[in-house]
């Protein structure tokens, strides 16, 4: 018996040593590359967005919430509140440089969930804010812009071959953390429904169907 | 009988087109009496049922079975106008309650001797909600049928008032609840057993209005009403 879970620990040690970003191949002459860096969900201007967030926990556990995000690209300023579908506010939090925390109500209060929410809405929501560092194409075809961050983790924008898009973040070590893309062919302009996964230690799964947007001007500084 | 003011007062008052001060007199106390006489017929029916909690148990206690559409305002400070929801509620005594929100999310929340199951749209389909909040729900609901039967003092977690023109106000007795819910306001409406309005207050921002509409009273509902999704 201790062999096999020697070995099932040993492969686990190997397969997190051994992750690591997948390989793009860079664009040769007279490579044709997407506009891969180009995603729809991305907000150009100032905007509210109201959602109807459909979440899948580990063990099966779930619920549907109401998510409000204000989401103001050119300062990359965000704004969230989360609700029961009754109205009782669960969650809500500002970020304008730091984190402010307004309200948190259990299960939304645990360590780790207000920055991690935040860290998705800024993913979903804002371009990285530097250019990409590498375009080329992973080894099925793919386009890719990638931008790595400056705490390791990094983001790829991804077009599928003949599919629509999908961001993907990976951690530090390369393992892909996250993943979002449209519920069903978007076309081209913003979708109105995204799922959202997220992989690894974090196990969840989100749809966000966008009920409401409006675009703002005048926010408060 | 002569008048004895002098013309030149009536003549001005003419020009600035003020009444002279008796006829004015005269003209408050007939409008005071009107006003009086409009108020007395308006507010006996409320007077007599949200006087005390006594009367409000009795008037709601024979309230069969009622059913009313609802409109929803969440109120945030984030929201320059408010996330609105419509829905449809039925209750009947003692203790069976239908909640179901028809926009922006369908969701159906069933209460029938004890067991208490909601059902929420995902995708096209309505599915068995199992969620998190399920235990809050179970405390909602309770309070809902609470109120209903114009218990509005029962529930221990809560200081009830009961304030002029049938207001109710509602005051969490422990901190930790405050935290929750400041307060929730209920407003009697002038039909003997019916609620008007309810404000769940969260804090001094953020706070959600219902609103009943068209409610009608009944002696029973049918039981598919209390168990079937879809009756």
């Amino acid at each position: 018996m201790r062999r096999p879970a020697a070995a099932a620990a040993l492969l686990v040690l190997c397969l997190a040593a051994c992750a690591r970003l997948p390989g793009l191949v860079p664009p040769g002459p007279g490579m044709d590359l997407p506009a891969a860096c180009e995603v729809p969900l991305f907000v150009t201007r100032p905007c509210r967005l109201v959602h109807a967030i459909e979440a899948e926990f580990a063990r099966g556990r779930g619920g549907v919430f109401m998510g409000v995000t204000v989401a103001d690209p050119g300062r990359r300023h965000l704004e969230a509140a989360l609700l029961t579908l009754e109205g009782l506010v669960l969650f809500e939090a500002r970020s304008h440089g730091a984190l402010q925390v307004q309200r948190h109500l259990p299960p939304f209060d645990r360590p780790g969930f207000a920055q991690g929410l935040f860290q998705d809405l800024e993913m979903l929501f804002f371009p990285p804010p530097e250019g990409p560092a590498l375009r080329g194409r992973l080894a099925d075809g793919s386009a890719v812009c990638r931008y790595p961050a400056g705490d390791g983790t990094t983001v790829d924008l991804v077009r599928p071959a003949g599919g629509d898009w999908e961001i993907r973040r990976y951690g530090a070590r390369g393992r892909l953390t996250r993943r979002a893309r449209p519920c069903r062919p978007a076309g081209p302009g913003p979708p109105d429904c995204v799922h959202l996964e997220a992989l690894g230690t974090a196990d969840y799964r989100l749809t966000l169907r966008l009920l409401e947007s409006e675009a703002l001007t005048g926010l408060e500084p | 009988m002569t008048d004895p003011r002098p013309r030149a007062t009536h003549a001005a008052a003419a020009k600035l087109r003020i009444r002279p001060p008796g006829r004015r007199r005269a003209s408050r106390a007939a409008g005071l009496a009107a006003v009086l006489l409009l108020l007395l017929a308006a507010r006996p029916a409320r007077a007599d049922w949200t006087a005390s909690w006594d009367s409000i148990q009795a008037a709601a206690g024979a309230v069969q079975a009622v059913e009313a559409d609802f409109a929803q305002e969440k109120h945030l400070r984030i929201l320059s106008r408010p996330l609105t929801a419509t829905g449809r509620f039925a209750y009947r005594a003692p203790d069976a309650l239908r909640w179901e929100y028809r926009t922006p999310v369908r969701s159906v929340l069933l209460a029938a001797d004890g067991t208490v199951r909601r059902f929420v749209q995902r995708g096209d389909a309505l599915v068995a909600d199992d969620s998190l909040g399920m235990a809050a729900v179970q405390v909602v609901v309770q309070d809902l049928t609470r109120w209903l039967k114009g218990r509005f003092d029962a529930n221990p977690d809560f200081t009830a008032e009961l304030g002029a023109g049938g207001r109710v106000r509602l005051t969490p007795r422990r901190p930790e609840l405050a935290a929750v819910i400041a307060r929730i306001e209920l407003q009697l409406a002038a039909r003997p057993g019916v609620i008007e309005t309810v404000t769940i207050v969260e804090d001094d921002a953020n706070y959600t209005r219902l609103t009943f509409r068209d409610v009608r009273l009944s002696d029973t509902l049918p039981e598919a009403l209390f168990r079937v999704v879809d009756p």
